[in-house]
């Protein structure tokens, strides 16, 4: 039953150095959808320092009134800020819904949210639909990947969800587009935070994140030692993607945890998945399954990566990356 | 309902600990421990930290207290990885047992807990050039001196003997007895007169670091003697550790590391357009690999059942030891035959396996030796 | 320093979840679990720190009698002592109620300098307990934490998988951790603790013990339906001379545009 008290939809919005992440892009665009299949209105909320300019944006994404909470305090993602001052804007305007993306900040302060308003959080939905009887389904990977589940919220607004990566597509900006600016002016003290944040260690320049990633190239066992790292390296460099690797790799010491494609890593959904001698263990293949395409090279052809490739290749890594390399230099090349 | 095979909860999580490091820790290292022929001490500790190493060692003397069926689950695990390293663990347990059994309350003192740690490796020097299985041909010697006795003598053989920090030395103190001269003492490897011959190179068991051990005027303080000096039967009751069952769990956990290679090779690998698998020749195979493998737990859980229960199991456990160890040498062919040429690259650790095999019918007792003691237990079994 | 440790038992990984076509839930009857892998590796994390600090190491789970498996693995790595909170009869659970129940359950037993919990559950994959707890609970956040930097009486430094790169964050305690596999590969159970475990009496607690609300205690979002993701199609194998079908294959990624 929609409470009346509580109306439309917020899509919370990450920002970093003055942009507005690419998933947070998404899940403005998801709540622009969501909002026009419950004809209810589409906000932006913007929490940060100096982020009174990326209002113009969201407004071309599709959002009809734009919260802008802009205080010095709230610099640095903190949970205890921003949880602080999202609870007191959602107490003042009562939004139904609030999407965010399903990103580690988003999970920081949508789970801390939950806990505050004891209202259902659902985490990482591919989908959000109604059904015949109007209620508000949203579809989640869970066990890794390995199965989807169907869950609905009930009882307290607002209900918060959070977005998983490339799974919505983001609407076609509309420039000049405008609305409502609500500037929101909050009582934060810096006891508040409970927690300084020293130093940021930015990714290293030119990395790509797993999670961000259009392209990942992943290494496995197959690749027979850490050395092996650079050659996939060179291919993910060629398409500017990003590195991957079966926990057998990041086991045998190979390569940062951080790298971990699967169950006990990262989940990823990218355009394209390239797995080289990787076996396809059940929980990495969860981990990547989601892939539009995936591209396997494996000396074992009887391999289990293979039977979710699209293109399996049957050879050895180290014939087959190599002119992989110089053939993909060729594409880009003439792009 | 008189049986049951069930195996407690207890025993369950003890094996699966066991299972779980052998496949995480050891396995991986399991070649390379081969291929060097050293000695892995950060297992060996590891292995001392979990409490695998004294687990049949009353627990009043810091040892786990544990049955013998829970310690020969263990080495069924261990054994899977690496045969090599599952040794470091049975000689240790022998020696343990030697000494919670025939020492002083000093030298249990002193030596137990450095072995039951992980920290002290004692290796057991009885085999000589020719005296194997035959303890009472021991012809080194043992001479009382004031408060000394001073050894003398070669030892052959002697696994983990570049590593050990301590010697179990069998020798005669009067050759004129023969065999009721036989006695034990205690020597720390650095007790000058004791010396260390070069490694011999093994074809398996790679990594146990075995060498001969000289003993040239070698003084030991006379309290080393271990046990009462009451001769060879006393020294005899020393050896009638778990140790042997252990052995026998050796191969058997071998055996169903071969089998298990075997059995996924089968179910990956197609020819003439089919999964191996369904082949007759091949499955037949299979079946009667698993049969022997289960005849061979079968006999080991029984003898471990008995000693378990104060019941004698002397006659069981050189059934059992005779039985795995022949068991496990024909498995590892028959897996063999089954990868083909995979199992004959050094890339696969099937060779290891075929190469680690052979010594579970010669070491701990020939299978002559223990048909030897079957037989005699048999005709006491008659009277 | 005084720690809890929050720990899940799921169903084992080794093997992909099984549907019931009769529930259209996951068939839990008779299958393996485990403690989740993140939770382990909290505990990890927790029991270096009494290593170092001294203090003691609590564990925890929400759930009925078979869970206290994952309590005795966490007494027989580490752990002092050991609860087990029951949920109410009838109630479904999810996120909430589990972090709820813990919340009221570490309320009672506290306090606590430190509640760490794994970054999520390997079943659900929610991520959602932690950050529930700690606002509940009125505790310092800090979510995803790849590193313990340093620990004083009144903070911790951390390191943090942020969104854009690692923080280096010093949080006022108490405070809530929840933690990534970096934290540390769990130490093996020694046989002598597994045995010491098996003999612990593990208290069981129920709502009126730990003061919740037996009406709060209850599923906030419904699971309506699990099913299996569509299948992938199995797709081309290509076999042959390495440098030809390596060109085969990236000349049909970019017929189909994917590059």
């Amino acid at each position: 039953m929609p409470n009346p008290d509580y109306q439309g939809v917020w899509a919370c919005l990450d920002q970093a150095d003055g942009k507005i992440s690419g998933v947070s892009l998404e899940v403005l665009s998801a709540a622009r959808r969501l909002a026009d299949m419950l004809s209810v209105q589409a906000s932006a909320v913007l929490l940060g320092h100096s982020v009174d300019g990326l209002a113009a944006e969201a407004f071309a994404y599709g959002a009809d009134r734009v919260y802008v909470c802009d205080d010095e305090k709230l610099k640095d993602y903190r949970a205890a800020t921003y949880g602080k001052a999202l609870e007191s804007l959602i107490r003042s305007y009562r939004p139904a819904i609030i999407l965010f993306g399903a990103t580690n900040n988003g999970h920081d302060l949508a789970s801390r949210l939950a806990g505050s308003l004891g209202t259902g959080l659902c985490t990482n939905c591919v989908r959000l639909q109604q059904n015949e009887e109007g209620m508000l389904i949203a579809s989640r990977p869970v066990y890794g990947g390995s199965l989807m589940e169907n869950v609905a919220c009930g009882g307290a607004r607002p209900w918060l969800y959070t977005i998983h990566q490339n799974a919505m597509e983001p609407l076609e900006p509309q420039d000049g587009k405008t609305g409502d600016i609500i500037p929101v002016k909050m009582e934060l003290e810096e006891e508040d935070a409970c927690a300084k944040v020293l130093k940021i260690i930015p990714a290293i320049l030119g990395e790509i994140s797993l999670t961000d990633a259009q392209i990942i190239v992943s290494g496995g066992r197959g690749l027979g030692d850490a050395k092996g790292f650079t050659l996939i390296q060179e291919l993910a460099d060629t398409l500017h993607a990003a590195v991957g690797a079966s926990r057998a790799a990041v086991d045998a010491g190979w390569i940062p945890y951080a790298h971990q494609v699967g169950q006990t890593g990262k989940t990823v959904s990218p355009r394209l998945y390239i797995a080289c001698g990787i076996s396809g263990a059940l929980q990495h293949l969860a981990g990547m399954k989601n892939s539009d395409v995936i591209v396997a090279v494996n000396r074992d052809e009887n391999a289990p990566i293979f039977s979710a490739a699209n293109y399996g290749i049957v050879g050895d890594l180290y014939q087959v990356i190599p002119v992989m390399i110089e053939e993909f230099k060729k594409v880009m090349a003439g792009r | 309902m008189g049986m049951d095979f069930k195996l407690t909860e207890e025993q369950i999580q003890i094996r699966d600990i066991a299972r779980k490091f052998a496949v995480q820790e050891i396995a991986p290292l399991a070649a390379e421990i081969d291929e060097s022929s050293k000695f892995n001490w950060p297992l060996h500790k590891k292995m001392g930290e979990l409490g695998l190493i004294g687990m049949t060692v009353p627990e009043e003397m810091g040892g786990g207290g544990l049955d013998t069926l829970s310690w020969c689950l263990v080495i069924e695990e261990i054994a899977k990885a690496s045969t090599a390293v599952s040794n470091y663990l049975t000689l240790s347990e022998s020696m343990l047992n030697y000494i919670s059994h025939l020492g002083s309350e000093d030298q249990r003192e002193k030596y137990l807990a450095p072995i039951i740690d992980g920290e002290l490796v004692c290796s057991f020097a009885m085999t000589e050039p020719n005296a194997g299985s035959d303890a009472g041909a021991i012809q080194a010697t043992a001479k009382l001196e004031g408060d000394h006795y001073v050894l003398n003598g070669q030892k052959m053989f002697i696994t983990m003997a570049l590593q050990a920090g301590l010697f179990v030395v069998v020798a005669n103190v009067n050759p004129g007895l023969g065999k009721d001269g036989i006695r034990t003492f205690l020597v720390p490897k650095n007790t000058p007169g004791l010396s260390l011959g070069k490694q011999l190179d093994l074809m398996g068991i790679r990594g146990t670091e075995a060498a001969p051990v000289y003993l040239e005027d070698c003084r030991i303080p006379k309290e080393n003697l271990l046990g009462s000096a009451d001769g060879f039967e006393n020294v005899m009751k020393g050896m009638d550790g778990p140790g042997r069952l252990g052995a026998a769990s050796q191969a058997l956990g071998l055996a169903e590391a071969a089998f298990d290679a075997a059995m996924a090779y089968a179910q990956e690998r197609s020819q003439f357009g089919r999964v191996i698998y369904t082949f007759q020749d091949i499955k037949f195979i299979l079946a009667e690999m698993s049969t022997e493998i289960e005849a061979a737990r079968g006999l080991i859980c029984k003898a471990a059942w008995r000693r378990d229960h104060g019941l004698s199991y002397t006659k069981e456990t050189s059934q059992a030891k005779l039985f795995a160890g022949k068991m496990c040498v024909r498995q590892v062919s028959n897996a063999m035959q089954i990868l083909g040429g995979y199992s004959y690259s050094k890339e696969y650790p099937m060779e290891r396996f075929y190469r680690d095999a052979k010594i579970h019918q010669i070491w701990d007792g020939t299978d002559q030796v223990q048909k030897i003691i079957i037989a005699k237990e048999l005709l006491k079994e008659m009277k | 320093m005084n720690i809890m440790v929050c720990i899940k038992q799921v169903l084992d990984n080794a093997s992909v979840p099984k549907l019931d076509p009769a529930t259209g839930r996951v068939v839990t009857e008779g299958v393996e679990t485990i403690a989740n892998p993140f939770d382990l590796n909290a505990l990890e994390g927790a029991l270096r720190l009494t290593d170092v600090h001294g203090g003691e190491v609590s564990v925890i789970t929400v759930g009925n009698e078979e869970c206290k498996t994952v309590l005795k693995l966490g007494l027989a790595m580490g752990a002092a002592h050991a609860y087990l909170v029951k949920a109410p009869d009838g109630q479904e659970q999810d996120s909430w109620s589990v972090s709820y129940l813990l919340s009221r359950a570490i309320t009672s037993l506290g306090p606590f300098d430190l509640v760490l919990c794994g970054k999520q559950a390997i079943d659900d994959d929610s991520a959602q307990v932690g950050g529930s707890i700690a606002r509940l609970l009125n505790m310092t956040q800090v979510t995803y934490v790849e590193e313990i930097q340093e620990v004083s009486s009144e903070s911790i430094t951390v390191k943090r998988a942020g969104n854009s790169g690692s923080e280096i964050i010093a949080a006022r305690l108490p405070a809530l951790l929840t933690c990534e596999k970096s934290l540390g590969e769990p130490r093996y159970p020694t046989l002598k603790r597994t045995r010491m475990a098996n003999r612990v009496d593990i208290p069981a607690l129920d709502c009126t013990e730990i003061g919740a609300d037996p009406d709060r205690a209850g599923a906030l979002v419904k699971v309506q339906m699990v099913y299996a993701p569509e299948p992938r199609q199995r797709g081309e194998l290509l076999r042959g001379e390495p440098e030809e079908i390596t060109r085969l294959a990236v000349a049909r990624l970019v017929e189909q545009k994917i590059i």
